[in-house]
Formats: structure tokens, C-alpha cells, sequence
């Protein structure tokens, strides 16, 4: 069940990553006098990539730790 | 990276340079730095002259308060294709420059002479009240008309100056006229008084028209004075008179004689003043129409919309860049050694040289000689310059590297993942949803907004260049912030709970849970949630039952800690990864397998180890779980850092684990060989990479004379030619060596410990934010919502309270804990991070061009 969840949004992040992947560089990849054109769009991949791994982990690792909670949250009473 | 030699013939240097420095990058390498042998000074100094005449000019725009027209670089090097000589622009500076400082001398005569028809005038005039026609004294009644046109006060004056020829007519009087500066005229008079013990009568009167001074040009106030004194034009008086005038340093001013003679010579100065003013004014008109040609943008005016890059600058403007670029290239030509050809040692980028070969061909035919670059044979010895190519967006981060170092030629450069882990690292520490997004949104602001304020002199525009980062740091604090579940310390209800309150505990009645010390002092209880059922663990981000949980912190700390370990291993691990490229490029096995490969293990077996124990413990039931559901076998949940030191000190203590500690079976076994694999790692990084070293010596002896002291290792006196090195790192010493290696093996194995814990700041920093965050909030906005004060009151006081949080939100958190997040994301960066691989001990390629000196220049006059 919860395992479940895990898979589905590690699709999720890896299908949005590789959107991004491929819609970024239509916007974000310019041929300068500093970078071709081809660089830009690997530089633009490689940072997307990196960064969907970044976000994916964060999420991830709070996910799981929720998962088996071993304390339950004492609310004050109103 | 490619070194070669240019050869240009001398004649036409300048040219060749010229169009180096606009298309191509080439650093050159000063070949007369030991000879200090300079060519090309005499061009130089004609440059500085040329460049001190340039500001002596700007200096006369500013006076005349015109503003020169800054263009782009880009422009004027555009139209800078042969437009501007170095002669021809020396010729008209030097004409402009005599011109001005013409005009400035003959302005300033001019100015005294006018000022003096001036003064005398008033002087004239002031006789003219005291005289009336026909040279009688007269009264008050009879006036001139001519001084009626004068200012009010006269008459009243008038009647004081001709008092004491009205009461003793029969008395001598002489007087001397002149004229003062306003603020001497008290002085002037208290003197007179005394030195002639008050036997003088001096009047005073002001100048209305405006008198500059000649040579500052300001406007001064003057007035014209009357000395009344008995005697005749010579006896002593006259004497003491003119030498208190002389102290004084006024001007003074033949008293007419009569009433005819003041009357014409006011018409002679009216006349001569107006000449001069004349004269004045042709010459400023003159001088106008040479600033306004100065001023003039070449070109005519830019169409309506133009671009910012085809913008050009005034000739002046112009002028300035062309010395300027001039200047440069006979610094680079300063650089080159021979006389009929100059030669001069290079570095390109490889990528450039068919281009820098094309360049130098198509204008050696153009010009009718031959320049041409020689490429080395061999591979130099020298280290070359390192050449990372940067954009708008990648600058910011280079920078940071940069500023820890400049990459080895060819090494790893860290600046590629520093775009995104530098930013993710600070927003991990800065986590808010609320702050996050105001550091966007500020980065967005600068995004959209960074041409206007690049071209101002705004305080953002050194933020400008640190745009891209400050928006990817805003958005991962956004992020984080979503994760944390935290705005401005309070959380959203993003999913439903996991939670849910248990049934029957309302307003103070039931069970309390684990929260007694909470309940004893003041009236609040707590009550423990339950798990519910019926529910899942919020998909996203931190469930909101934590959020003002009294345990909130315990659940909090204990994830962000973890998640730190997690971020730290990994980060490190691909700094090790890094390191195993560079190896593999520069292709230096032993490295690879003695550095490497024990790196990664040690690293893996400890941390990836507790990494591992880290997500099994989050992935198994508890006893909670288990209480839920009966089928769910509950799983130990022992302490971490326990099993962790256990696990290091089995050697000691004996590998057995209590059974109600053991987290997963076979536990004993496998913690054992990690153990093992650590322990054999540590030799395997220290002994086997200096000695394969000395073996490698050995192997490949130095083909010049060496002198060998046998091959005790132990005796580390081993000097070996290394024919791959250049001449001064030819000796290998196998002791330094292998000092080296146990002092990068130690600082490794201790590193990969301390720099672990190190990445518990990603955990403290975020700690603090929450924890400021949610005082000030608590302070300054809670605090008078749930106090029990009058509603009016209330409204008042969040009011200034909100004010309050505002002030210091800002103050404190997106000022100060910005920076903060900051510095540890940079130190994490380049300590733990960079550590693992980067060398940084490269130099920048500086190569000759002109827009990059154009444009740093900007600020020189």
C-alpha cells in the first residue's frame, strides 16, 4: 500500500524530470558567443536531472519517514 | 588548451592585434619580463597624454553641465573598423586641447576686464549720486534722474554720504573709491575707523549685477565703497588710506570729478561692458559648438527602439575607448621580442586555432605580409591556463568556485553540479514556504528587471550577476518549505491526516498522553493522536497533525537529521565519483585503484551502511504498526548512532547484538565485514600508490646522469629523473611522497567521519530558521489573537504587532539567516564537497580582448 505510493511517485518525479527534460531546452537553450547551442541544452539536462534528483530524495525520505511512525503527535487539547 | 607562437611582421602589429583582440581569445605570455624591454612605450606615453587631455575635456563637459552619451562596447567596436587613427585622434585632441585652454586664458582676461568695467562703473554711479548736475552739492531733493532707476534704498543713503558736505562746505574733503568683496566689508570698515581713529566717513554700497570670479568662476557679491576723509589728495591720511586698501587687496577706482565726467564714463563703460559681454558670449558660443561636437553620437541619433548593443557613444565617448583599446594592444605588442618580426609566445583554446589561423591569413593578404601561428610540435611543459567558458547563468556559480580555486588544467570542474546542489543545500537550511518564496520572487524580480538595472547604478546591480542563483535558491527553499510543511511557521492542511484525535478526550476531559509536564503547570493538556486507520501517511510533505504538536520537534529533528546523513553521503560519494574521472582522464591507474577504489569502499561500508540502516528503519513496521494491524510483525527499532559505534567497536567488545537491539537478521555478520573491508581499505589507500610510484621510477630511468642511493625504501633517498615532469620536478623523493599519502590518507578516513557530522548543520540551520520563525510569530502577531483583551484593543495592538513582524521578519530571517544559509551551503560546498576531488590549483585564462577590457574600464574617467 504505502510501498504503492513510493513507486507511483518516483514515477511521477521521474516523468516530470524527463518533461522537463525535454521541454526545457526549447526555452532555456541559447547559442551564445560562450556555448554552443548543443552545450546548452546538456548543460540544461544535466542540471534538471541533478535537480529532479535532489527533489525526489527530499520527498521522498520525508514520505518513508512517516511511513512507520514510532511516536504519535501529542496536540494540546482546546 | 594549445600553446603556440605568433610571428607577426612589426610593421603591421598593431593591426593584427587589433583583430585578435575583437574575434579570437589568445592569452600571451610577456617575453621581455626578465630584459624589461619595451618597444612600444613612446606609443604609450603619447596614449597617456592623450588620455589626461580626455579628462581635462570631460572635465570642461561637466562644467558646462552636458552629459556624455555612454553607449555600448559592442557598438563601437563595430564601428571602429579603421575610423579612428591613432594620429589623426592625437592631432584634434592636441588642437582641442589648445583650444580649450585658449579659451579658458582669454575667458578669464575677458572676465577681469568686464569685471573691472563693472566695478568702475559703480563706482561712477555712486558718484553720480553725490555729484548732481552741474558739479554743486546739492541736497537730497535734487537728484539725478539716471540714479532714480536705482534701488530704493538710495535715497535713503544718499542723505547720510552727502551729510557732511552739507554741514561744513567750507572744509577740504577728499575721497577715495573703490570696490570690496561683501564679506570683507565689516572688516574693512572697523579698520578704517581705527587707523584713522575715526576721522574717515566710509560708505558702502552693493553691486546688483553678477560678477564671477575669473578664475574660479563662481559668483561673488562685491560692493563699492566711498572713503570720505579731510585733506587734500596727498597728506598722510590719503597715505594711511590706500595702504589699509592695499591689505585689503580691493580694487580701487578713479572718483570722477564732476557730474559731466561721471555721466560719460558710465556711457563709456556701459559701452565697453556690453563689448565684452560680447565678446564672452562668441567665444562660450564657440566653445558650445565644440562640446556639442564632442558630444555629438556619430552616426546620428539611434532610431526610436534600438537596441542597448547598437547604441553608440559620443565622439568623446568614443575617443576614450579607442585610447583605451590602443593602449592595450601596445601593451600585448610590449609583450613581443625581435625587430623586423615580433614573436610573442600563446595560449589558445584548441577549438579556436582553424579560426585564429583564418583570421591571421585572410588579413596577412589583405595587408600584403605575412603573420602566422606556430603551433608546438611537442606537448609543452608548462601548465596551461584553464579556460571554463561561462554564461549569464553559470557565472554566479563559477564564482564561487572560482573563489576557492581556479580548476587544474583539465580537472573536474565542480561548478556544473554547484548550479543546482549549492542551491538545494541552502534551501534545505532555509526551508519556508513563506521566505522561500519572497527570495524567488526577489529573484524573479531580478531576472526580469536585469537589463534596466544593469544600465543603472542602483545597489542591485551588483545582484544582477547572482540572479539565476537567488531564484534557484528561492525555489528550492520554496520547495523545502513544502516539504517541511511550513509558511512563515505555521503549516498547511495539504492532505488529510494520518492522524486522528482520539474519541471521547473534548476540552480537558479524558486521558492525556505522554504530555504531563505540558498539563501540570498551566491549563493546557495533551493528548496523544492515534494513527488512523482508515487513512494513509500524507502523500506530500510533513502531516499538519505534527504541526504545533507538543513533540513536533522530536518527529522534525529526528527526520532532518537522517535526511542530512542522506544528503551528505551522497554529495560526498560523488565528489569521490569525481575523483574517479579525474583519474580515469589523466589516466593515472594508480590512483584510481589505490586511491579510488579504497575511497569508495571505506565511504560505502560506513556511511552507506548507516544510509542503508537509515531507510530500513523507516521502511518497517513498528510496534505501532503492528498494534494496528496483527499481521505486521513489529521490527526493532534500536538507536542508530549506537549500532553504529557497536559496530566499530566489535573488535573490542565482541560482534554479538542483544536480540532486542538487532535491527535486521545476520546483522553481526555483515557489520563484521564491512568492518573488515574498512580496515583493509585504510593500507590499501596508504602503501600501495607510493610504492608503485618508486617502482614506476625505477622502471623508467631518467635518460640524464643521475646519481642512484639504492633502493631502500625505508631510507626514502631514492632520487629518480621523472623524464615526464618538467625540469624542476625531475627528482621524485620517495619519503615526501609518502608522507604526502598518509597525510591524504588520515585526512580522508577522519574526513569522511567529520564531514558526515558536518552535514548536521543542513538539520541545525533549518532548526534555527523553524524555531526563529516561529518566536517571532508567537511574539508578535499570536500573542494579541488569542489574548483576551478588548477586540478594538486587540486590532491596534496586531497592528504594531504585524508591523513588528514584518520588520524583523525581514531583518532577521531574509537578511541575516539568507546569508547565513548561505555561508554553510558554500562551506559544505567546498569543504565536504570539493575536498573529495578538486585540486584547484589551476590559473584563469586571461586572454587578450578587447570587449572585456573596454568593459571594465567603464568606470576609469
Amino acid at each position: 500500500m504505502a510501498v504503492g505510493v513510493l513507486l507511483t511517485g518516483t514515477i511521477v518525479f521521474a516523468a516530470l524530470g524527463v518533461a522537463a527534460c525535454v521541454i526545457f531546452p526549447f526555452c532555456t537553450a541559447y547559442e551564445t558567443e560562450n556555448i554552443t547551442k548543443g552545450e546548452s541544452i546538456q548543460l540544461t539536462i544535466v542540471c534538471i536531472s541533478v535537480a529532479t534528483v535532489c527533489l525526489w530524495g527530499f520527498w521522498i525520505s520525508m514520505y518513508m519517514h512517516q511511513m512507520n511512525p514510532m511516536i504519535l503527535p501529542e496536540r494540546a487539547v482546546h | 588548451m594549445k600553446h603556440g607562437t605568433l610571428v607577426l611582421p612589426s610593421e603591421r602589429a598593431r593591426h593584427f592585434i587589433d583583430l585578435l583582440g575583437r574575434k579570437a581569445n589568445v592569452q600571451f605570455v610577456d617575453m621581455n619580463e626578465r630584459t624589461m624591454r619595451r618597444q612600444y612605450k613612446r606609443y604609450i606615453q603619447r596614449l597617456e597624454e592623450m588620455e589626461r587631455i580626455l579628462r581635462f575635456l570631460h572635465e570642461e563637459i561637466a562644467r558646462h553641465e552636458f552629459n556624455v552619451t555612454k553607449g555600448s562596447v559592442e557598438a563601437f567596436l563595430e564601428s571602429d573598423t579603421e575610423t579612428y587613427q591613432l594620429d589623426q585622434v592625437e592631432d584634434s585632441l592636441k588642437r582641442l586641447y589648445e583650444q580649450f585652454s585658449r579659451f579658458k586664458e582669454n575667458n578669464s582676461d575677458l572676465l577681469t576686464e568686464k569685471n573691472n568695467a563693472i566695478e568702475e562703473k559703480y563706482v561712477a554711479m555712486a558718484a553720480l549720486a553725490s555729484l548732481h548736475e552741474g558739479g554743486v552739492m546739492g541736497g537730497v531733493g535734487t537728484m539725478p534722474t539716471r540714479r532714480q532707476t536705482e534701488h530704493a534704498t538710495q535715497s535713503l543713503l544718499q542723505a547720510h554720504i552727502e551729510a557732511p558736505h552739507l554741514v561744513d562746505d567750507t572744509m577740504a574733503f577728499s575721497n577715495i573709491a573703490g570696490v570690496i568683496n561683501q564679506a570683507d566689508q565689516e572688516r574693512f570698515a572697523r579698520t578704517l575707523f581705527r587707523v584713522t581713529r575715526g576721522n574717515t566717513f566710509t560708505h558702502f554700497q552693493m553691486i546688483n549685477d553678477k560678477i564671477y570670479d575669473a578664475k574660479t568662476g563662481k559668483e561673488v557679491a562685491k560692493s563699492v565703497f566711498v572713503v570720505y576723509y579731510q585733506g587734500a589728495e596727498s597728506s598722510a591720511m590719503y597715505e594711511k588710506l590706500t595702504k589699509v586698501c592695499n591689505a585689503f587687496g580691493v580694487s580701487m577706482y578713479p572718483w570722477p570729478a564732476s557730474y559731466n565726467d561721471a555721466v560719460s564714463r558710465i556711457e563709456d563703460l556701459t559701452t565697453t561692458i556690453e563689448d565684452k559681454a560680447k565678446a564672452l558670449d562668441a567665444f562660450e558660443q564657440y566653445i558650445l559648438g565644440e562640446i556639442r561636437d564632442l558630444l555629438e553620437v556619430p552616426g546620428g541619433p539611434p532610431p526610436e527602439g534600438a537596441d542597448l548593443e547598437e547604441l553608440r557613444s559620443s565622439r568623446i565617448e568614443e575617443w576614450r575607448l579607442f585610447c583605451q583599446k590602443e593602449k592595450s594592444i601596445y601593451a600585448t605588442l610590449n609583450m613581443f621580442e625581435g625587430d623586423i618580426t615580433l614573436r610573442a609566445n600563446c595560449w589558445y583554446p584548441s577549438a579556436e586555432e582553424d579560426m585564429i589561423r583564418h583570421l591571421l591569413l585572410s588579413q596577412s593578404n589583405k595587408q600584403q605580409v605575412s603573420a602566422f601561428l606556430l603551433s608546438d610540435k611537442e606537448r609543452t611543459t608548462k601548465t596551461p591556463p584553464t579556460y571554463i567558458r561561462r554564461t549569464e547563468f553559470s557565472y554566479a556559480f563559477q564564482e564561487l568556485v572560482d573563489t576557492y580555486g581556479i580548476p587544474r588544467y583539465q580537472e573536474a570542474n565542480p561548478g556544473l553540479f554547484t548550479i543546482i546542489t549549492f542551491p538545494f543545500l541552502f534551501g534545505v537550511m532555509y526551508g519556508d514556504i513563506g521566505h522561500g518564496a519572497c527570495v524567488l520572487l526577489f529573484g524573479m524580480y531580478l531576472l526580469i528587471f536585469a537589463d534596466s538595472l544593469k544600465r543603472g547604478d542602483g545597489p542591485l546591480k551588483g545582484m544582477v550577476a547572482a540572479r539565476y542563483m537567488i531564484a534557484l535558491m528561492g525555489f528550492f527553499a520554496t520547495y523545502a518549505g513544502f516539504i517541511y510543511n511550513d509558511f512563515l511557521s505555521i503549516g498547511f492542511v495539504l492532505a488529510p491526516s494520518h492522524f486522528k484525535e482520539p474519541p471521547g478526550v473534548h476540552h480537558g476531559g479524558g486521558e492525556h498522553g505522554g504530555g504531563e509536564e505540558g498539563g501540570g503547570a498551566s491549563q493546557t493538556q495533551f493528548v496523544e493522536w492515534q494513527i488512523d486507520p482508515s487513512s494513509k501517511p500524507t502523500p506530500f510533505g510533513l502531516d499538519w497533525a505534527w504541526k504545533g504538536a507538543q513533540n513536533e520537534l522530536l518527529f522534525l529533528n529526528s527526520y532532518k537529521m537522517k535526511f542530512a546523513v542522506l544528503v551528505g553521503v551522497a554529495q560526498m560519494g560523488l565528489g569521490v565519483v569525481l575523483k574517479a574521472f579525474n583519474t580515469i582522464h589523466f589516466a593515472k591507474p594508480l590512483d584510481f585503484f589505490f586511491e579510488f577504489v579504497p575511497q569508495i569502499i571505506f565511504l560505502v561500508a560506513l556511511f552507506g551502511y548507516m544510509d542503508f540502516m537509515i531507510v530500513f528503519k523507516w521502511m518497517t513496521p513498528g510496534p505501532l504498526q503492528a498494534d494496528l494491524d496483527p499481521s505486521v510483525k513489529a521490527v526493532n527499532k534500536p538507536g542508530l548512532i549506537n549500532t553504529m559505534i557497536n559496530m566499530c567497536l566489535a573488535p573490542m567488545k565482541g560482534s554479538a547484538i542483544d536480540p532486542s537491539e538487532q535491527l535486521f537478521g545476520g546483522q553481526e555478520t555483515i557489520q563484521n565485514i564491512l568492518l573488515i573491508l574498512c580496515a583493509i581499505s585504510i593500507p590499501v589507500m596508504l602503501f600501495p600508490k607510493p610504492i608503485g610510484l618508486l617502482i614506476w621510477h625505477k622502471m623508467h630511468p631518467p635518460r640524464t646522469v643521475h646519481h642512484d642511493d639504492g633502493d631502500d625504501e625505508e631510507r626514502g633517498e631514492g632520487e629518480h629523473h621523472d623524464d615526464d615532469e618538467e625540469d624542476e620536478h625531475e627528482h621524485f623523493n620517495f619519503s615526501e611522497e609518502f608522507i604526502h599519502q598518509v597525510i591524504e590518507t588520515i585526512e580522508y578516513v577522519l574526513g569522511t567521519i567529520s564531514n558526515t557530522a558536518s552535514y548536521l548543520r543542513l538539520w541545525a540551520l533549518s532548526l534555527a530558521h523553524q524555531q526563529l520563525a516561529l518566536v517571532f510569530f508567537e511574539k508578535a502577531i499570536l500573542g494579541f489573537i488569542e489574548s483576551d483583551a478588548n477586540v478594538v484593543l486587540r486590532a491596534v495592538e496586531l497592528f504594531f504587532g504585524f508591523a513588528v513582524f514584518a520588520a524583523i521578519t525581514f531583518g532577521v530571517l531574509l537578511c541575516m539567516d539568507v546569508l547565513e544559509c548561505f555561508l554553510h551551503a558554500l562551506r559544505l560546498q567546498w569543504v565536504e564537497f570539493q575536498n573529495k576531488f578538486y585540486k584547484g590549483d589551476g590559473y584563469k585564462f586571461a586572454p587578450f580582448n578587447h570587449k572585456a577590457i573596454l568593459s571594465t574600464g567603464e568606470g576609469d574617467l
